[in-house]
């Protein structure tokens, strides 16, 4: 069976795992493995951002749009990881309202019953929890992208910077104002 | 709050989300893999699809991590079970019915609210006078800016007949204490509310943008807004309100009114639109395309971007010449189609101004009344299976007496 990284034997030059071919012919089998690989994590960072629903339609939608645009991908010059979160970024972009619907229903949530002793605990997370909903809310949809694929996606800034197509010094800077602007927030 | 106790606050926020369920991550190989190979034979006997289907476990298993092939269906299968499939998931936006508060009255049926007798536009005619070149590529992947997809071309010749709407433009007649009413109806996909990992409901199904403008502009605006019409408005606790807020519910929903409908500051762009940003656009058809060339360049596919920020901009109050100009502007993308014969999701004639996304394939549409030239609605729809639309809007424009008043 053909491997999905090891092109060697085709002649072209080894690709890591992080950068496959594919421009092959067949690529059923790559984008079964990118599906098995990434599907999982990817649903988990849109769950957070946009509710179930959305998001198991953005992740079938990614990989479609992927398999659609693979001879566009270079492996050269980014990591699939980072092309799959950009294009899923970029379906979110349709999706803002949805988000903010989402940030809104986390905000409108009541705590459970429980013992007391952890009822009041849980009344003070969930009001910094709320306020952490609205200052995600109110910051622009390209600040919470930055943010959110850091601190949510696990992505490195440079990684950041290849799913957004900006500058890495661009999210950095971005980066900091948001942080800067949250720590803020959270002492209202 | 320190760095660390935000990205404690980060990390915990919203992080109880369930594991990806072995049916939908079936259904999202299935779906791929009838991408990857359309089915042409004949489908298969039900019979073995039954069996199949016994397979799938039920909602909360987790997924395993490693690759399993053997889940990897024939195609002719795959397609099968995707029709089986997507009726099972994708759920539809249901409640075409009128949103309370939202009154039902549109511009077109409305014949004293247009100062003059309307050019007729409903015949069909070409889309494209003069032959358009190539279309350019959207982004090309990889590092920086090859996410970036080619700019749009600068105005040269007109290359559809977008412009002839803007024959038809007027401001709606609006005497001083009267008030242009805009009402706009939302439809995305549903929400789910995760609370305490069980699922709720589906609670929202869309949201209204009902706005009201005095007949002088530079006076106080007003905005009703609920992006979630399913759930009840409350106030977020912490967050700080904003001076535009008269109802006390939250930023994103609520009444806010401001001078001008600055009512978001400080943020102003196509989608965010201020007084002064309005001034500040030229009114010269080409020039105004330019300003699109220029502002549509940074984003994934800029062929498609540029109607989408004039679809954005339209769905706000705008006074006629900058309609009139914007879609005049129009008239220069060379890759702009039109259909005369498209529909509203309520049912109303339009002219719809269309695009393919090529970096989400998806099709944009700005519906415009091609008797007024005013926006009725925008659509967003699938480019692939099962080509549905995603996000879908509906605008109806009015004259009332009072602030608030729907009729």
């Amino acid at each position: 069976m053909r491997t999905l990284t090891n092109t060697e034997a085709d002649g072209q030059p080894p690709l890591g795992r992080d950068r496959p071919d594919l421009s092959g012919p067949d690529p059923g089998l790559v984008f079964e493995w990118l599906f098995d690989t990434h599907a999982a994590a990817l649903r988990h960072y849109l769950v957070r951002r946009i509710g179930e629903t959305a998001a198991d339609d953005i992740v079938s939608e990614t990989f479609l749009v992927a398999l659609h645009q693979r001879h566009r991908y270079d492996p050269a010059r980014a990591a699939v990881r980072s092309w799959l979160y950009g294009i899923a970024t970029n379906l979110m972009r349709r999706h803002l309202r949805d988000e903010v619907r989402h940030l809104k229903a986390h905000s409108a949530e009541t705590p459970v019953d429980g013992h007391a002793g952890r009822v009041a605990e849980r009344v003070d997370a969930q009001a910094a929890a709320q306020r952490l909903a609205g200052a995600l809310a109110d910051l622009s949809p390209g600040d919470r992208d930055v943010l959110l694929l850091i601190s949510w996606a696990g992505l490195d800034t440079n990684e950041v910077a290849e799913a957004l197509d900006i500058p890495a010094g661009t999210v950095r800077s971005r980066l900091h104002r948001v942080r800067k602007q949250l720590r803020k927030g959270g002492e209202a | 709050m320190n760095d660390l106790e935000l990205d404690e606050a980060l990390a915990g926020f919203r992080d109880d989300v369930p594991e990806m369920s072995e049916e939908m991550f079936l259904l999202g190989k299935i779906r791929l893999e009838a991408a990857v190979e359309p089915a042409i034979e004949p489908l298969p006997e039900p019979e073995p699809l039954a069996v199949r289907f016994e397979v799938v476990g039920g909602r909360g298993q987790s997924v395993p991590r490693s690759r399993r092939p053997g889940l990897w269906l024939t195609a002719a299968a795959a397609c099968a079970v995707l029709a089986v499939g997507t009726t099972l998931v994708v759920k539809s936006s249901g409640d075409k019915g009128p949103v309370p508060g939202v009154h039902q009255m549109s511009v077109a049926q409305t014949p004293s609210a247009v100062t003059q007798a309307p050019v007729p536009l409903s015949t069909p005619r070409p889309s494209t006078s003069y032959p358009a070149p190539p279309r350019r590529p959207a982004a090309a992947k990889g590092g920086p800016q090859s996410h970036t997809g080619v700019r749009l071309p600068a105005p040269t010749v007109v290359y559809n007949a977008a412009g002839e709407l803007a024959v038809n433009v007027a401001d709606l007649p609006v005497s001083p204490g009267q008030y242009l009413f805009m009402a706009r109806q939302e439809w995305g996909k549903p929400i789910e509310v995760n609370r305490n990992q069980q699922l709720t409901g589906t609670p929202g199904l869309g949201g209204y943008w009902n706005e009201w403008v005095p007949a002088d502009r530079s006076g106080v605006w007003r905005l009703d807004r609920d992006v979630a019409t399913g759930m009840e408005n409350g106030p977020i606790d912490g967050e700080a309100p904003l001076s535009s807020m008269i109802s006390g519910r939250s930023r994103q929903e609520g009444t806010f009114e401001a001078v001008g409908g600055v009512y978001f500051p400080p943020y102003t762009s196509w989608r965010n639109p201020t007084p002064e940003f309005v001034a500040g656009l030229p009114r010269d058809p080409k020039a105004l395309y330019q300003r699109l060339v220029n502002d549509s360049a940074d984003s994934y596919d800029p062929t498609a971007e540029a109607l989408d920020l004039v679809g954005e901009l339209l769905g706000r109050p705008l006074p006629a010449d900058l309609r009139r100009s914007l879609l005049q502007a129009l008239a220069y993308h060379p890759w702009l189609r039109i259909d005369w014969n498209a529909k509203t999701r309520d049912g109303r004639p339009a002219v719809s101004l269309q695009i393919d996304d090529r970096f989400i394939d998806h099709l944009q549409e700005v519906l415009v009344d091609g008797a007024t030239g005013q926006l009725i609605g925008t659509r967003s729809t699938q480019l692939y299976p099962p080509n549905k639309p995603t996000d879908e809007t509906i605008v109806h424009w009015s004259v009332v007496d009072r602030v608030g008043a729907t009729s």
